[in-house]
């Protein structure tokens, strides 16, 4: 609040001194011609000589040393709302963050940031722009008032002056009219491209990310020469995209034009009034450079006001998609029951659900118990569920009905934080940031015996303890250009190293083995069951060999549960399970024949 | 300097010519436009001075006010299609980069080093592409304003030339100061804002978005990002100081100039030298000088800052590619490969990363025979990855030879030996182009309509192609583009068969391409695989080891060597290494 109110403030002052800055010039210069037109003293002018400077250059120092304050306030307040939308995104509830309406909007409000510039910026500068154009307006406006006194007093014609005055006004509406009708065409225009370049955008996007950016892909485009083909296509949508820029620049040219026309077309007439009033000596020379200058800064005044509040209003737009994502409600983390931690007690009561958009469930009437220390693993085709419904059980989407109860209360009793404090989980698609490893397997929390155990366990401690910094190196080059390498295994092995290390009641891997050899899998697979034994432990896989040493299998088949048992259950069942261990057994069994 | 200044001008007029064009009339208009503001004032002084008749002093001066009109528009006009012009030249800089991305070494694109590179070029790309031609055409303006305004004074008096010219140096060498201070930063501006850029990524990213709650990362995220926001603010802080405090000598030396300018200006007016209608218009002039200057000196400095990004984007551009070392001139090459599957030879083939400490592959002897299928299997890091890589023409071998029907690969070019190799992956990427495209991996005029479906077939998905109402055109990824359709997974793997039946190469390598597939759609794979390739020398990866059963032959690597090699009863007759693998993937299996 302090930070944004010194940015209005020095704001304001460049704004007024931006203002002033052009009549201080002016007015020493019609000082400094009316003494050298009446032949004064050198005395008398070189004190206006000596005012001119000095006045011109202590503005421009002041302009300096608020603009430094001004470019670095602005980037703090930028910086400051680009933090919000950060940590916004960090916190805001999963399912609604995954929606395609926020996706959007968060991929529209990327592509104006480089199309448009910094939002925050803009409107910091469009502010600037209006204050100085009506501190510009005002003081014109002084000067007009005196040239009227003047004028008055010279004495003329009241009927005539009327007419004149009125023409004067009529000349001023006109401008700012056509100024705005001009503006507001001008923004709708610009806001329509924009919406409409969305759809382009998003192909565009892709080729930059899941192309050019994705180096493994690299492969099929030397193999299969499809550099050509590539280039053709996204030539198209770059080109597409020129040309909104291109019909985006015509456009604003129209609009500058019709605003210089206008602009230059008043400044034109009153400048001829004026060197008629001179000409007929009701004012003097130096005043005319006075009152013309005077003039001109009004009607760029005028101008200058109205493009800013178009501009402004245009940005408003923009800034609507920042507050509309950063008005987003969310969970509520702190509120709810605490959890009983020595327990686990889970049951899918009936439970249904389904993406926002989409019609089918993907999960449909969902019910099983998981008992406390039980190690329960659920197996099946891809995409029949079970990881939706790991997701549900994280609390990352809710059910559409149907409840899911921990320790006998629906999980969204529980507060929020000590509900995920309260489980560990490898992700399928698990993702270690480029951060420090300390940072990404404790978070903020500091180095202990502990860690290194389990890293040890997981064969992992050597490999750190040889890295440049330790436990302290970072990992990948996005964030650190020192960053360590690591490969896939690694990368498994620092994941499930981080779930063990969580040490929670309840223990989740979701099919983390699939880029494991063999030997690797079923040594991890040892080493998680044995070091977990006295945890509830949840193994999702495609695999099926993981789940023999489970108590309990859990059968999917399109969003449903098909079939539930121990393994040896299963197979007398002759069902789904069979099917699927028959198909992926076949050859083992028939080697076990030959040897 | 001048080859990066060059080759913007060549990149702008590319793809800009029309705006290049204009922006001719663009400087004159910003040269002149002041000038005329000046010279406006001048003529209402001088026509009341010289009492001028009434019409005459209304046309002189509607003379220059339509100049001053005409100069006006045009500025206006052309100003708004310089600054959207200036944004498609990113696009035009990207093509570039983009095709140096696809077509040189795949090292450089798949090491980390070749990664960060290109990173850093894209980067800079937004920077300076966007601002190079509103800053040489800005850089035109100033020094053009400058050195006609510094005329006009030379000509009315030599002290105050003189003077001008000795301010503007010395505030030269201020400001090369201070820049040569600004550019030491640069590097730490950059880092920082890279970092910003990957917490800001990262946040936003909903693979991240799970971790980052499950396991409490937001507190981690939100600190750096605050860390390193407060790291960019205080080096903007020093930089812009520093400019400041040059800036406030600018302001005194041209203070001074005013002041040296007016005191002779009225010092000739008060002796009658000079009329009060030039001394308007010289002082107007002076006083104008500083602002040329001003912006002159901020453009020398961006101009400076931009060659400094370009760097970075000549860096990637001119990264070497090995292609050089090849042996024959490309049109010797048509002969060489005749047979329909030639027979491969590795003569002890070693490979090392750059910078690593160690080979990955250490003296590979290998022959395989025309028409072979040849399982690799070993354990993670085995080196199965890379000598597939080095069969595939992706990589060279640091020592040793591969021979294709006797002739060493590396007198093929790259382009002429990929056309022999046909490959599939385990992560599939579909474009958003039609189901055409996708498999012909060409342009749809030069993709073979007919050859598509019959590809489509042999993968078994042309019943499937055929339900959809736009056919072969029916475009892919409903993710990006709304009139698109999506494909389950193991119909996908299938357009990958046909996408590798219809290149119809003499050598195929197959990269774990199942390893993401369930059981029943991966033995449907493979049994298609086992069909497609009786007659092509093929190669099959994987660490499961079922799925290279029906190979010739299976090589098993550990620690870049092959240490077994047989047929899978030979080897499981061995016992050595293979045979405890397998004993140890079917262990689990045995019990059903």
């Amino acid at each position: 609040m302090k930070e944004s109110k010194i940015l209005l403030l020095m704001i304001f002052l460049k704004a007024f001194l931006n203002a002033i800055n052009p009549f201080v010039a002016i007015y020493f210069m019609g000082e400094l011609i009316n003494g050298l037109y009446l032949g004064k003293n050198s005395e008398s002018i070189f004190k206006q000589v000596y005012l001119l400077s000095i006045s011109i250059l202590l503005i421009e120092v002041i302009c300096q040393f608020i603009g430094y304050y001004e470019k670095i306030s602005i980037q703090k307040a930028s910086y400051g709302q680009s933090k919000k939308l950060l940590e916004k995104a960090l916190r805001l509830n999963y399912q609604k963050l995954e929606s395609a309406e926020i996706q959007e909007l968060l991929e529209s409000i990327k592509q104006s940031k480089f199309q448009r510039g910094d939002v925050f910026s803009k409107q910091a500068e469009y502010t600037e722009t209006l204050l100085t154009g009506i501190f510009t307006t005002i003081s014109s406006m002084v000067y007009i008032g005196k040239f009227v006194k003047e004028k008055m007093e010279y004495g003329v014609n009241p009927g005539q002056f009327i007419l004149l005055l009125v023409c004067f006004m009529v000349l001023v509406i006109m401008t700012i009219s056509i100024t705005i009708y001009n503006g507001t065409q001008h923004n709708r225009y610009v806001y329509k491209r924009f919406t409409d370049v969305g759809p382009i955008n998003r192909r565009y996007g892709f080729y930059r990310k899941n192309i050019f950016q994705n180096f493994k892909y690299g492969k099929e485009i030397r193999i299969f020469d499809e550099s050509n083909l590539i280039q053709d296509e996204f030539g198209k949508i770059s080109k597409e995209i020129d040309t909104f820029f291109r019909a985006v620049g015509r456009q604003e040219s129209i609009f500058r034009l019709i605003n210089i026309l206008s602009n230059i077309f008043m400044k034109g007439l009153a400048y001829i009034y004026i060197g008629y009033n001179s000409f007929i000596h009701v004012i003097s020379v130096g005043d005319v450079v006075v009152y013309s200058g005077a003039i001109a800064q009004l009607f760029a005044g005028i101008i200058q006001n109205i493009e800013a509040i178009t501009n402004l209003k245009g940005n408003e737009k923009f800034l609507g998609q920042y507050l509309k994502f950063l008005e987003l409600s969310e969970t509520e983390q702190h509120k709810g029951h605490t959890i009983n931690q020595e327990w686990v007690d889970i049951v899918f009561e009936h439970v249904y659900f389904k993406h926002p958009n989409g019609n089918a469930w993907i999960l449909e009437n969902v019910c099983f118990h998981i008992s406390n220390r039980e190690h329960v693993a659920m197996v099946g085709l891809n995409g029949s569920g079970k990881t939706t419904c790991v997701r549900l059980l994280l609390r990352l989407y809710r059910p559409d009905s149907g409840k899911i109860l921990l320790n006998g209360k629906d999980i969204w009793e529980y507060n929020l934080d000590e509900y995920w404090k309260f489980m560990s989980v490898v992700f399928q698609d698990f993702k270690l940031f480029s951060f420090s490893l300390k940072q990404n397997l404790l978070g903020n929390k500091e180095e202990n015996d502990t860690i290194w155990q389990v890293l040890h366990e997981m064969g992992m401690k050597e490999k750190i303890e040889n890295m440049y910094e330790g436990i302290e190196s970072c990992i990948y080059k996005e964030y650190d250009g020192k960053g360590v390498m690591i490969s896939g295994g690694e990368a498994q092995k620092i994941a499930v190293s981080k779930a063990l290390y969580k040490n929670t009641p309840m223990f989740i891997m979701d099919e983390p083995t699939a880029a494991l050899d063999p030997l690797s899998e079923s040594q991890l697979y040892e080493k998680v069951n044995t070091m977990m034994k006295n945890k509830t432990i949840l193994y999702i896989s495609h695999r099926l060999s993981s789940c023999c040493f489970c108590d309990k299998i859990i059968v999917w088949k399109d969003g449903r549960i098909v079939e539930m048992g121990t393994h040896s259950e299963l197979l007398e069942e002759n069902g789904e399970y069979r099917r699927l261990w028959d198909a992926q057994s076949e050859y083992y069994r028939g080697e076990e024949l030959l040897i | 300097m001048k080859r990066k200044i060059s080759f913007l001008f060549s990149q702008i007029w590319a793809g800009e010519k029309t705006v290049t064009g204009i922006s001719v009339i663009y400087i004159a208009a910003c040269v002149f436009l002041p000038y005329l503001q000046i010279f406006l004032t001048k003529t209402l002084v001088a026509g009341i001075e010289r009492q001028y008749a009434w019409e005459k002093f209304v046309a002189v001066f509607a003379i220059i006010f339509l100049l001053h009109l005409l100069l006006s528009s045009a500025k206006g006009w052309i100003a708004a299609s310089i600054e959207w012009g200036s944004k498609t030249i990113v696009n035009n800089l990207l093509k570039l980069l983009d095709y140096k991305t696809m077509t040189t070494d795949y090292l450089n694109v798949e090491g980390m080093t070749g990664q960060s590179l290109r990173q850093k070029a894209l980067n800079s790309v937004y920077i300076f592409g966007q601002s190079a031609l509103p800053k040489l055409v800005s850089i035109a303006i100033n020094f053009l304003g400058l050195l006609f305004y510094g005329i006009t004074v030379g000509i009315w008096n030599r002290v105050i030339l003189f003077t001008v010219i000795l301010t503007t140096l010395i505030g030269y060498f201020l400001t090369y100061l201070q820049h040569g201070y600004e550019m030491k930063r640069k590097e730490e501006i950059v880092d920082t804002e890279k970092k910003l850029q990957y917490l800001e990524t990262e946040s936003f990213s909903l693979q991240a978005a799970r971790e980052i709650r499950l396991y409490d990362m937001s507190g981690v995220i939100s600190g750096l990002y605050h860390r390193n926001t407060e790291r960019r603010i205080t080096a903007e802080r020093q930089v812009c100081a520093g400019r400041l405090y040059a800036n406030c000598a600018g302001c005194f030396l041209s203070c001074i100039r005013n002041f040296v300018a007016y005191f002779y200006l009225i010092h000739l007016v008060t002796r009658n030298q000079m009329a009060i209608s030039d001394f308007v218009l010289v002082s107007g002039v002076v006083s104008g000088l500083s602002g040329w200057l001003f912006g002159l000196l901020e453009d020398v400095a961006a101009i400076r800052k931009m060659c400094l990004y370009m760097d970075d984007y000549f860096e990637y551009l001119d990264l070497k590619e090995h292609d050089k070392d090849r042996l024959l001139p490309a049109h010797k090459q048509k002969e060489k490969i005749s047979s329909s599957s030639p027979k491969l030879e590795l003569i002890q083939v070693s490979f090392r990363y750059e910078g690593a400490g160690e080979d990955t592959l250490k003296n590979i002897n290998l022959t395989i025979q025309p028409g072979e299928k040849l399982g690799i299997v070993g354990k993670n890091g085995a080196g199965k990855t890379t000598l597939i890589k080095l069969l595939a023409g992706l990589y060279k071998p640091t020592q040793g030879r591969i021979l294709l029907n006797g002739i060493d690969v590396m007198s093929y070019t790259k382009e002429e030996y990929y056309k022999h190799i046909s490959a599939v992956f385990q992560d599939i990427v579909l474009l958003p182009v039609g189901i055409l495209q996708n498999v012909s991996s060409h342009k749809k005029s030069a993709s073979n309509e007919e050859r598509v479906w019959r590809s489509l077939e042999m993968a078994g998905l042309s019943m499937k192609v055929q339900t959809f109402e736009q056919g072969l055109y029916t475009p892919m990824r409903k993710d990006v583009r709304e009139d698109a359709i999506d494909l389950s997974g193991g119909e996908q793997q299938k357009l990958m068969i046909a996408k590798a039946m219809y290149k119809d190469s003499e050598l195929l390598i197959l990269d774990e391409p199942t390893a993401a597939l369930d059981p029943i759609s991966e033995n449907n794979i493979y049994q298609k695989y086992n069909e497609l390739t009786q007659k092509i020398t093929s190669f099959f990866i994987s660490h499961r080891l079922i799925s290279t059963c029906f190979c010739d032959r299976i090589i098993l690597l550990d620690e870049g060597r092959i240490i077994e090699q047989g047929t899978h009863l030979s080897l499981l007759e061995k016992k050595g290494m293979y045979w405890k693998m397998f004993t140890l993937q079917s262990q689990y299996y045995k019990k059903g």
